[in-house]
């Protein structure tokens, strides 16, 4: 039995279709970020598995419970908002034990839920405080704690890390998934920041003008994107995309006479790499490519190059330190080839055939000797 | 001592300075406030102390003589009376009202913007006309009311003639004259209110009537205490439809406190006694604000 179940569910406001017959089965346990650009309906998706909208069509199942017609309140869920949503007017501890005094718990069970809860998020010296003496960083612990104190086994959260610094960011991912493990939590987050999504989840489901794009873990994400969308939006820099032409002897690169071994017909298809996957090669074979632009990072540095009318990023070592305007050649492996269908945007079967010009064997790691 | 010295000129001529510029730039208030509001004020207090003067008689010094006749006044005794019951009735009706139109124009139904217009109407309209357009309402035989009854096949009553009904019949009036002003606050405040305020506490389980009455009306709370402190001083206040509706009558059955003060002061031309009547009007307004203030202020969250 599925923790979260969306069956075709569509949403309208006006004539803008926010999530158009959405379909999602999300297991128990897992910690499940929908990512997208902003306006992709990733939000729109969570508010109608929160009940907080009401679906125009399709049914919405939680723990094999139907919860389409019920409101908020008896989904179950907890949620954690992006504003956190702290009541200004009460307590810490009072915003804690908000849900569990309306449920009618009982005193004892409530005290030791609250302890229990201020212990884990280290709340204890502030649960009489009111939420505008608290930092960012607390009114959030305050907004987690509230959504899993009454024990709630799906959480939703709404960009929860959204208004952090980027020091504290990164200590809540961390903690938010070690909270969600320790508690088995089923949690359903939604954030537009590509690194969160990858760091913290272990499904992304994607989505892009109200439709799911690809549901995979962050490494299938990554790796085998399975659409031109997917494999632009992730990765910084991301995917370098390459329209493929037919030359006389097999696909070129469209605008340029260049090569590339890779069966079957080029035109109507695109080739898309990954800048890590992108080497320089010393041979002689590959692309040629002119250094454009480059930003160094430390370790290593990223190059964007000119072959014909299209950039491509390689990410190189950082000591090779090409030079602007440095002619070189760029090669790959056959496992680092994604095809596309340039028409539908849709992933093609993996290239069976290995390209021998391509697939250099003998690699130097200096670029000098391929200045020409 | 001797490094000290030499700066002290300076600095006393500096402080000087500061004060003639101080003073300066709040003369021109000040001289308002004192000429329109302290000044009369004061004058209101030793006149209330003092007899009226008459024409044979100069004014002199009576002591509480004023207060005095004032506990054995009846007409001061139903008249107050008479305010206490506008006041117990207006203040809660209009700032319910005020709130359930705030609410309901707030959230989203169609034609909200005629439903908040609609609302706000009577304030904008000047008093004297919504007094005439209630005048004919309230009108004997032919005004709306008895031609409601009428259909009903009741007798008509005279609603602003009758002693039992003219207190209420212009309690009626001011609520609906100033149920929209408030209305104006309430809306203001309610759309400062995060909707996820709501949604978190839909989200745990609370039904509307508990996040109204948990969330939102704490978070309403400086705008009721706002809106009641006006309330009151409107209460105690009233008399421009007076003018219109009743005079006060019949025989004091509607008569509120200010309308009794003008009445004294420009139709008796009695000015020392409604010199102390205006001490008392004053004193209960001032002790009701503060017992607002430190009853429910002390118990509001402030933003």
């Amino acid at each position: 039995m599925h923790a979260i179940t969306l069956d075709t569910v569509s949403k309208s406001y006006g004539d803008h279709c926010a999530t158009d017959a959405v379909s999602l089965a999300i297991e128990p346990g897992r910690f499940a970020v929908v990512l997208g650009p902003s306006g992709c309906g990733k939000t729109t998706l969570l508010r109608l598995v929160a009940g907080l909208e009401r679906p125009d069509a399709g049914r919405i199942t939680l723990h094999g419970r139907d919860v389409t017609d019920l409101p908020p309140g008896q989904r179950e869920l907890g949620m954690v908002f992006q504003s956190y949503a702290l009541f200004p007017h009460l307590s810490v501890a009072e915003n804690l034990l908000f849900g569990l005094k309306l449920r009618r718990t009982p005193r004892d069970e409530r005290t030791r839920r609250l302890r229990e809860t201020s212990e884990l998020l280290g709340l204890e010296a502030l649960l009489q405080r009111k939420p505008a003496q608290l930092s960012g960083g607390q009114q959030q612990r305050v907004a987690l704690g509230r959504a899993i104190i009454g024990g709630r086994r799906t959480v939703l959260m709404d960009e929860p890390l959204s208004n952090l610094d980027a020091k504290l960011r990164h200590e809540m991912r961390r903690e938010l998934k070690s909270l969600a493990r320790a508690f088995d939590m089923t949690v359903l987050y939604v954030t537009h920041d590509q690194a969160e999504a990858l760091g913290v989840g272990d499904l992304v489901v994607i989505m892009n003008h109200g439709r799911i794009e690809q549901i995979a873990s962050p490494d299938a994400l990554y790796e085998r994107p399975e659409s031109l969308f997917v494999a632009r939006f992730i990765g910084t820099p991301p995917m370098t995309l390459l329209p493929l032409g037919d030359g006389p002897d097999g696909p070129v690169i469209e605008g340029t006479g260049q090569r590339v071994d890779i069966s079957g017909p080029g035109a109507g298809r695109v080739l898309g790499l990954r800048p890590e996957r992108i080497e320089v090669t010393e041979d002689g074979a590959g692309i040629a490519a002119e250094v454009e632009a480059m930003e160094y990072l430390g370790a290593d540095a990223v190059i964007a190059c000119r072959v014909g009318p299209h950039l491509v990023s390689a990410r190189v070592p950082g000591r090779l330190r090409p030079r602007l305007g440095e002619r070189l050649k760029l090669g790959w492996s056959r496992e680092a080839i994604n095809l596309f269908d340039a028409a539908s945007g849709g992933r093609l079967p993996d290239p069976t055939s290995p390209c021998p010009e391509l697939f250099t064997t003998h690699r130097r790691p200096s670029c000098t000797a391929a200045t020409s | 001592m001797a490094v000290i010295a030499p700066t002290l000129p300076r600095v006393r001529a500096f402080r000087l300075g500061d004060h003639v510029v101080a003073w300066a730039l709040i003369a021109p208030a000040l001289l308002f406030l004192v000429v329109f509001t302290l000044y009369p004020a004061a004058a209101t207090l030793v006149q209330s102390l003092y007899s009226t003067p008459l024409a044979h008689r100069p004014s002199h010094f009576i002591g509480l003589a004023h207060f005095r006749q004032m506990i054995a006044d009846p007409t001061f005794r139903e008249v107050l009376a008479n305010n206490l019951l506008y006041a117990a009735g207006s203040i809660p009706l209009s700032v319910a009202l005020a709130l359930a139109m705030a609410l309901l124009v707030d959230a989203r139904i169609p034609g909200r913007g005629f439903a908040r217009m609609a609302y706000f109407t009577p304030t904008v309209l000047p008093l004297i006309a919504a007094a005439n357009i209630w005048l004919f309402f309230y009108t004997p035989g032919y005004g709306l009311l008895d031609q409601l009854l009428n259909r009903l096949g009741l007798p008509g009553v005279n609603w602003l003639g009758e002693p039992a009904t003219a207190l209420w019949a212009v309690t009626m009036v001011a609520i609906w004259k100033q149920a929209g002003f408030f209305m104006i606050f309430y809306l203001a405040a309610l759309q400062q209110i995060p909707p996820s305020l709501r949604e978190a506490a839909a989200v745990e389980g609370a039904s509307r009537w508990h996040s109204f009455r948990r969330v939102t009306l704490p978070l309403l709370g400086p705008t009721t205490l706002f809106v009641l402190v006006n309330a009151v001083i409107g209460a105690f206040s009233l008399v421009d439809s007076l003018f219109v509706l009743t005079q006060g009558g019949p025989d004091n059955a509607s008569n509120l406190l200010l309308y009794y003060i003008y009445q004294t002061a420009f139709q008796y031309w009695d000015g020392g006694y409604a010199a102390a009547l205006t001490v008392v009007l004053v004193a209960i307004l001032a002790l009701a604000a503060l017992a607002q203030f430190l009853f429910i202020g002390r118990r509001t969250h402030y933003r």
